[in-house]
């Protein structure tokens, strides 16, 4: 191999610094990315385990209410049994709080991410308190009862209320039977 | 078997003698004394193979030596005094950058100090010159001298002389004459005179030789000097921590340039070393926070099932909320805001709720009693955490006051949802 003159090493020894500060420069700057990455991802871990430290003391209160819906919640054999059932209800506590019925529809029934559900809209007059035990009546959380509407007016005559309500009870059906709107 | 040497005791010594150069290993006992090791000899002196930096012993032909009283016992003011009468007898070589020279107080009196000055000669050779040598310093520095007399050698080819006066070296010289004849004894008996004469040299001092002397030759020298001659063995070198600094002015520089050299590499070397040091502790922290990460993903992982089991149960009672919750049963609602409803004054005509939404409507005798029954709702503790909204009441043609107000509840979906 030829001698290298003086001026030949200088550069040499400047080519090769430089690539060394090259090398070290992009070493350091991926480190310093890597731990950026690190940062993000230990971020987020913490935020899963606080949230999952949040839910984990909360777990018997959640548990114990999935517990309790899957055993209350009510079952039928098809939306149709479920339709009727609802209907003979509304209309039963109506009449035994002598409420006079004006109008009663059947809605269509509708699966939702949770339950399936069964409504009737129903439009009633009465006086106040007929009104208020009918509704204390008709709402029972414990077999899935849902005032989905209730809306209370003025009629002419005093002391009488015109009601009208959209009632639903959501439940599991086994076999979904579309029920056409009155 | 290799054994350990301790190399702060052990001084390797090149020590010229006849016409040849001795390596020999001294080992400082630490109570004082030394042990000497002979190690080999060799004619070129840069071919010792010695394990420590060795001390290099110039030849006395190389070196000049002056004995000189100066006026003076303040140690401050000797070194330029000697100095300038070395530079005076023209005994300093500017051959180099500096001259090498070194002194030695001998004796005092009361009011002068005997010192000895040392220089190196111009003549010293230059390939002698080398940085792997720990200090330059001359033999004598490193024999035991009878005292009170001359003791005479043969060194690197040349006669050599060294005179002792009350146990100390008071001078020395390589001889001109290499033969012992007329010549021979008057040089002795000149330097003697001399030395006589300035008080530093006794009158006829008996002479030791460590080189052999025909019966003629010491008879003759006997005769001529009128003094007794001794021969002896010449005895072993010895540590000693009293020697002078002769180093050439090309090595000091030398020297410092490499030591120069060496602190600039170590600090690069030091750089380099704290660099690669931060680099791994960097890595070292990185590597950390991923084990760390690691494990917390692990616990994720592990606890994940169960959140999500409990999340979905929470999902499936705020989907049926409006079943099960009863401060959204629209009668709860009813009575809430018949309660806070003043007993005149304040008649509800219009109530609705429809899904999360609550929207009132009523009339009032004046427009104050309307704004307080409005404010009490929106203060009921059934009503906490409600969203409200509602306009100023306002007056209708028979003069009562109408009001509207609607109000979302907390667990209303918001729009995104």
């Amino acid at each position: 191999m030829p001698q290298l003159k003086k001026s030949e090493k200088r550069l040499l020894i400047v080519f090769i610094g430089l690539i060394v500060v090259l090398v070290n420069i992009s070493v350091i700057e991926s480190m310093f990315a890597y731990n950026n990455k690190l940062e993000q991802r230990k971020s987020s871990y913490e935020l899963k385990l606080k949230k999952a430290d949040l839910w984990m003391k909360q777990k018997d209160y959640w548990l114990t209410r999935r517990a309790w819906i899957s055993e209350h919640k009510p079952e039928f054999e098809s939306s149709m049994d479920a339709t009727s059932r609802l209907w003979q209800f509304v209309e039963n506590r109506a009449n035994d709080n002598q409420l006079m019925i004006m109008s009663k529809t059947l809605r269509k029934s509708e699966q939702q991410t949770a339950y399936h559900e069964i409504s009737v809209d129903l439009k009633a007059t009465g006086s106040m308190e007929a009104i208020c035990k009918w509704a204390n009546d008709v709402s029972d959380p414990a077999s899935f009862y849902v005032f989905k509407e209730l809306t209370l007016k003025q009629t002419k005559e005093p002391n009488k209320l015109e009601v009208s309500a959209i009632i639903a009870q959501w439940c599991d059906v086994k076999d979904v039977i579309a029920v056409s709107e009155n | 078997m290799a054994s350990r040497v301790d190399t702060a005791t052990v001084t390797d010594l090149v020590l010229p003698f006849n016409n040849s150069w001795e390596l020999w290993r001294l080992r400082d006992d630490r109570e004082g004394g030394s042990k000497a090791e002979y190690i080999s000899t060799v004619e070129d002196p840069s071919k010792f193979k010695a394990n420590t930096k060795p001390v290099f012993c110039i030849p006395l032909q190389y070196v000049n030596c002056l004995p000189l009283w100066i006026l003076t016992k303040d140690e401050k003011l000797m070194p330029d005094m000697v100095d300038l009468q070395m530079e005076n007898r023209g005994i300093l070589s500017f051959r180099d950058k500096a001259p090498v020279y070194d002194y030695k107080v001998i004796r005092q009196t009361d009011t002068k100090t005997l010192v000895m000055g040392v220089s190196l000669d111009d003549s010293f050779p230059a390939e002698w010159e080398a940085t792997s040598i720990n200090r330059y310093d001359v033999s004598v520095s490193h024999y035991r001298f009878p005292e009170d007399q001359w003791t005479i050698w043969k060194e690197w080819g040349k006669y050599v002389a060294v005179l002792n006066v009350g146990g100390s070296i008071v001078f020395f010289q390589a001889l001109s004459i290499q033969e012992i004849d007329e010549n021979f004894i008057s040089e002795l008996r000149c330097i003697n005179l001399q030395l006589f004469s300035e008080g530093v040299s006794l009158q006829n001092p008996p002479i030791t030789f460590w080189t052999d002397l025909t019966p003629d030759e010491k008879q003759f020298i006997e005769e001529a000097l009128k003094t007794t001659i001794i021969h002896a063995e010449r005895p072993q070198p010895h540590f000693s921590k009293d020697f002078f600094k002769l180093t050439p002015s090309n090595v000091s520089i030398q020297k410092a340039v490499g030591k120069r050299r060496q602190q600039i590499r170590n600090m690069g070397i030091g750089l380099v070393a704290m660099y690669a040091m931060a680099l791994a502790l960097l890595g070292g922290y990185l590597f950390m926070k991923n084990t760390e990460i690691n494990k917390m993903k692990t616990q994720v992982d592990q606890t994940m099932p169960i959140v999500d089991s409990i999340e979905d149960a929470s999902m499936q009672w705020s989907y049926m909320a409006l079943a099960l919750e009863p401060d959204l049963n629209p009668l709860y609602a009813l009575l809430s805001a018949t309660q806070v409803m003043p007993k005149e004054g304040v008649r509800m005509t219009f109530f609705q709720q429809k899904d999360f939404t609550l929207i009132i409507q009523g009339e009032a005798r004046n427009a104050p009693t309307a704004t307080a029954y409005v404010t009490q709702l929106k203060k009921a503790d059934s009503f906490s955490g409600y969203e409200w909204s509602d306009k100023p009441p306002s007056e209708l043609p028979n003069r009562t006051w109408r009001f509207n107000i609607t109000a979302k509840h907390p667990y209303a979906p918001t729009e995104e949802e």
